[in-house]
């Protein structure tokens, strides 16, 4: 090995890099070379040095002052979370709208009305739209190519919860990998 | 039982404050304000405002949970937050970067064992020396020797190919041992 080469087998040395033939040759390098040998010192103890330098250190209320400042800040929701509550708004309003048109619109009774017809009609509570936005969802479907009035909104809604409950399962198992991941490490 | 929340990753941390939990958050502060500091006292020069940098770096790194890619390490994303926001408010504050001949005499510093082959006096002139370094120099080579980043890490936080990381850190440690050698020289005569 020649003097010319040192630098580049030092460097690997110092990364952890160097392969048990490459440090051989370093050793025996150092062994009968004054001037690398004082090289190698020099790199060790400036470079081991950096360890042992002063940091500044934040004083010790500094999580706390952070802490006060994000208290202050509003909750933080994920992408997720803020897609599932829509989901929930779209729910709240559809069956809000359906109650509506069934007993203010048509004068429905549910006290009134036999017992084997209230769970029909509350399934099918969902599925019915006041007057506006039918219209508007109708028009939608037959841009889409999908027809038939009633339904539409239903199934718009439905395939919503189903895509915001496969998305909270989907986080779910994402977490639980990431744990087992974590022990595996 | 209940888990200790200290065991819990990074990732786990995070989509704990993302459900709502934000004193969780104090986790992350604990782990990352030796780092983030020690990347500021690298970048500005005024001691009083360490602290007031660390706390806006923080929050933005609160809001900014929701974009966290668990691809990468937590480390690496808030190095990348804490460099682009001192470079930021240079620019809009035109702050001094870190003078030469300035340094660490305000700090304290920790001791131990292993510094007894350092003397306090070498140690002083390494934090000089370090301080003398160009910031494109500085910063790899502290983020590699002192937090023992990886050079992919260390090119991801910077945003710089991992080439020009190793070449970088290669040149500091030549610049540092050159440094090293003519204090030697000196102190000799």
């Amino acid at each position: 090995m020649k003097c010319s080469d040192f630098e580049k087998l030092e460097m690997k040395y110092i990364d952890g890099s160097i392969s048990p033939s490459e440090l051989e040759k370093l050793k025996a390098h150092i062994a009968l070379c004054e001037n690398c040998a004082s090289e190698h010192e020099a790199y060790k103890r400036v470079l081991e040095g950096i360890a042992y330098l002063p940091e500044p250190e934040p004083n010790e209320g500094f999580t706390d002052t952070v802490m006060s400042a994000v208290d202050a800040l509003p909750p933080l929701r994920s992408k997720k979370a803020g897609f599932i509550s829509v989901c929930e708004a779209v729910c709240a309003v559809s069956a809000f709208m359906g109650l509506w048109n069934l007993t203010v619109l048509n004068g429905y009774r549910f006290a009134d009305a036999p017992a084997d017809t209230v769970l029909r009609d509350l399934i099918g509570l969902v599925f019915r739209l006041d007057n506006v936005l039918d219209t508007a969802l109708y028009k939608a479907g037959e841009i889409l190519g999908i027809y038939g009035d009633e339904p539409v909104f239903g199934v718009f809604t439905a395939a919503i919860i189903i895509l915001g409950v496969y998305m909270q399962l989907r986080d779910t198992g994402a977490r639980a990998l990431s744990t087992d991941n974590r022990r595996l490490l | 039982m209940s888990e200790d929340k200290t065991q819990q990753s990074d990732h786990d941390i995070v989509l704990s404050c993302l459900e709502g939990r934000k004193e969780d958050f104090a986790l992350l502060v604990d782990r990352y304000k030796n780092l983030v500091y020690s990347i500021i006292s690298k970048m500005t020069c005024d001691t009083d405002e360490y602290a007031d940098i660390a706390q806006d770096i923080f929050i933005k790194v609160y809001k900014s949970l929701e974009r966290y890619d668990p691809e990468y390490r937590f480390s690496t994303w808030i190095t990348r937050i804490t460099v682009n926001h001192i470079i930021d408010m240079r620019r809009k504050k035109r702050i001094e970067a870190l003078p030469l001949e300035d340094g660490e005499q305000t700090l304290s510093v920790r001791r131990s064992a292993e510094e007894e082959y350092i003397s306090g006096e070498n140690l002083r002139q390494l934090g000089r020396l370090i301080n003398e370094l160009p910031e494109m120099y500085r910063i790899p080579l502290v983020l590699w020797h002192k937090y023992g980043m990886s050079y992919a890490d260390i090119a991801s936080s910077l945003s710089i190919p991992m080439s020009k990381v190793k070449n970088r850190i290669f040149r500091a440690r030549r610049l540092l041992r050159e440094g090293f050698k003519e204090f030697d020289k000196n102190e000799m005569q």
